[in-house]
């Protein structure tokens, strides 16, 4: 225990730690910057760190992110990421009742509960969960990593082609370069730069930082030099931590729900809040209230879009599978330090999984701290105008770039991934599956070699092991289910007309 | 699929088809070598590229009919609606985004072929002008910003950028 905090508490931790919060709450409160971006930006300065604070910085950027939504969603009626999308609805009613500063404070105290939740389930869960999973064979692990995919797929509901082919050519992106068996160079071209294929870091920093420049850049020229404005005023707030045991229910409901949803893959923050708010206004003695300025209303949101933080990362550390894309950034960030996740890691002796872990408890009490203290100035940051930003991420990330493994090559290879990423967007095919795909690609290849050859070749391997027959089952059912569903619709429309009296 | 334009995703489909069909017929067979025992495995360096290029033919295959069904059942104002020529500002909006990579190209370029230093000191300020920054603080924000991230890879983070 206390080898675990001599880990966790030195001077460059701690540092850290309040860097990627600070970044992070800055970055979630700018609208059009999401979670995923705060944290791909800073993975460019992780890259020159160790593991364990490299790590921090990337969780505080991760939960201050995830907070920092909410600042934009309550004064200026516009959710600085998808995930307060669910705050704006009581957030700013409350703030144009000259409520602004309870509301923001609502909001830190459910993100910073909710996140305290998340990290405690995440230590207690996580060691169980790589028990069972020590016994887990290549078939299951093999079903498990197409679980994760299908799970990201099934998020782009009325895009399920193109989130296929998006993993298709994830997984045929991950192909490049070596083969993990037989050491033969695949489709590298000649190019002896890509005999290492693909670095996930480099591509995700493409495809989501500065592809993020070329779809901001006709809002930015369009405001020009004219920095946001904010009509209300930011009023100081009267709420008080012990106020919250007011609110008991909402947030132990709310936390519970970002707990499980955090830890099912292809899920997030956004679902988490949703199911929340809708939850806390069924269940509210006063339903009345949501959609007014219930304070009620921001809490739960907030606290459940905070309680995915440490769960998300459950699957990401015992199985090595990313539920989402900060997961999949994440999981990039490990590889590069030469950590490789999974149930290895929490046997005896390690300790760095457990640093990792108590550091989130950590974090999340920082971020209490800095949103308490700084709560003015993130708001006059906010407002920060968006064209002196875009030149600023160009260069953090062709420096980022250049700084994964010294090398020219990355720095190409994120310039096509930028434009790969702004073509993807335009035209609706959704990023995350292909992210997904190009991290488990290759674990995906390993597993599935291993149990068709364990098995002589026989393809039912996977259906005739209980386990990895559920897993693929729900899989197939996740990807069918958008189309099931509008079947059942559909047919409930057509009884519908035909019930209808002439 | 739900789409907001069926002809553009008829084009897009049909491209991810044909790049299958490249990668099933040309790109696979030329560009991974295999020598008669991996041949004899179950599961050979090819496998996996296979099972993807079939997957993105039959995924893109399914959206082509699904986009060509949309395609036909496009009514006529609505099609009309499309063909609908482009403003001037429509235009800008269009093709800003690819002027802005340009930008970000040739920053590459001198980044490759001069430094960081140059390129940092030349693009990024183009590409605020580009964005109608008009104020001269800006400027000099940014070449802050710059020294400081420069600083902080090269003297902190000991990467050797030049």
């Amino acid at each position: 225990m206390l080898s675990i905090l001599s880990e966790i508490i030195n001077a460059q931790n701690l540092l850290m730690m309040n860097v990627g919060i600070f970044a992070g709450i800055i970055i979630g409160a700018m609208p059009g910057l999401s979670v995923t971006f705060a944290v791909t930006v800073l993975l460019t300065l992780s890259v020159g760190l160790e593991s364990i604070p490299g790590m921090y910085l990337l969780l505080g950027a991760y939960v201050g992110g995830t907070y920092g939504g909410s600042i934009t969603a309550i004064l200026i009626n516009t959710p600085g990421t998808p995930n307060a999308a669910a705050t704006v609805l009581d957030g700013y009613p409350l703030a144009k009742q000259g409520r602004a500063g309870d509301a923001l404070k609502a909001a830190l105290y459910g993100s910073t509960i909710g996140g305290l939740l998340s990290a405690a389930a995440l230590i207690f869960l996580a060691p169980q969960l790589a028990k069972i999973v020590e016994v887990v064979a290549s078939p299951e692990y093999f079903a498990i990593c197409l679980f994760g995919l299908a799970a990201t797929i099934s998020l782009s509901k009325d895009n399920i082609i193109k989130g296929l082919i998006s993993a298709m050519l994830g997984l045929l992106f991950c192909c490049v370069g070596l083969d993990p068996a037989f050491a033969t160079t695949r489709m590298i071209f000649g190019s002896r730069s890509l005999v290492a294929g693909f670095n996930s870091v480099t591509c995700m920093l493409g495809l989501f930082a500065l592809s993020q420049v070329l779809f901001e850049c006709n809002a930015a020229r369009k405001a020009g030099d004219h920095a946001g404005t904010c009509g209300i005023k930011l009023t100081k707030s009267t709420l008080k931590l012990l106020d919250m045991l007011k609110y008991w229910k909402t947030i132990l409901k709310s936390s519970i729900f970002g707990i499980i949803i955090g830890a099912i893959p292809g899920t997030g923050g956004t679902v988490s809040a949703m199911f929340s708010y809708n939850e806390a206004r069924r269940s509210s003695k006063h339903p009345e209230e949501f959609g007014k300025g219930s304070l009620e209303g921001v809490l739960a949101p907030e606290t459940g879009n905070n309680a995915v933080t440490g769960a998300t990362m459950i699957p990401m550390l015992v199985l090595g599978i990313p539920g989402d894309a900060i997961m999949a950034i994440m999981l990039g960030a490990l590889t590069m330090q030469g950590i490789t996740p999974g149930a290895s890691l929490f046997k005896a002796g390690s300790i760095w999984v457990y640093a990792i872990m108590g550091g989130l408890i950590l974090i999340n009490l920082f971020m209490l701290l800095q949103g308490s203290l700084f709560i003015k100035l993130f708001v006059h940051v906010s407002r920060i105008p968006e064209n002196i930003l875009l030149p600023c991420i160009v260069t953090l990330c062709m420096m980022g770039a250049f700084a994964i493994n010294n090398n020219l090559f990355q720095n190409i290879v994120l310039v096509c991934f930028a434009l790969a990423g702004y073509l993807m967007k335009k035209f609706d095919i959704p990023s995350i599956p292909f992210v997904i795909a190009l991290v488990l690609g290759s674990l995906c290849e390993t597993n599935l070699r291993r149990s068709l050859t364990v098995s002589h070749g026989d393809p039912f391997v996977f259906f005739k092991r209980p386990i990895s027959c559920v897993v693929l089952l729900v899989s197939i059912a996740l990807l069918f289910y958008p189309f099931i569903e509008k079947g059942i619709r559909m047919l409930r429309e057509k009884r519908a007309k035909e019930n209808t009296p002439k | 699929m739900k789409t907001k334009n069926p002809r553009q995703d008829l084009f897009l489909m049909l491209f991810f088809m044909l790049l299958a069909i490249a990668l099933i017929f040309y790109i696979i067979p030329n560009q991974i070598k295999i020598t008669s025992i991996m041949e004899a495995e179950t599961f050979s360096p090819r496998s996996v590229p296979y099972l993807a290029s079939g997957g993105l033919l039959l995924f893109s295959t399914v959206g082509f009919l699904q986009s060509l069904a949309a395609c036909i059942k496009l009514r006529a104002p609505e099609k009309q609606a499309a063909k609908a020529k482009r403003t001037k500002e429509e235009w800008t909006d269009l093709l800003f985004p690819y002027f802005i990579f340009v930008l970000i190209f040739s920053y590459y370029l001198l980044f490759r072929y001069f430094g960081i230093v140059i390129a940092s000191v030349v693009v990024p300020p183009v590409m605020l002008w580009c964005l109608r920054c008009r104020k001269w603080y800006m400027y000099a924000i940014y070449y802050v910003f710059f020294a400081i991230m420069y600083l902080l890879f090269t003297a902190v983070l000991g990467v050797p950028i030049k």
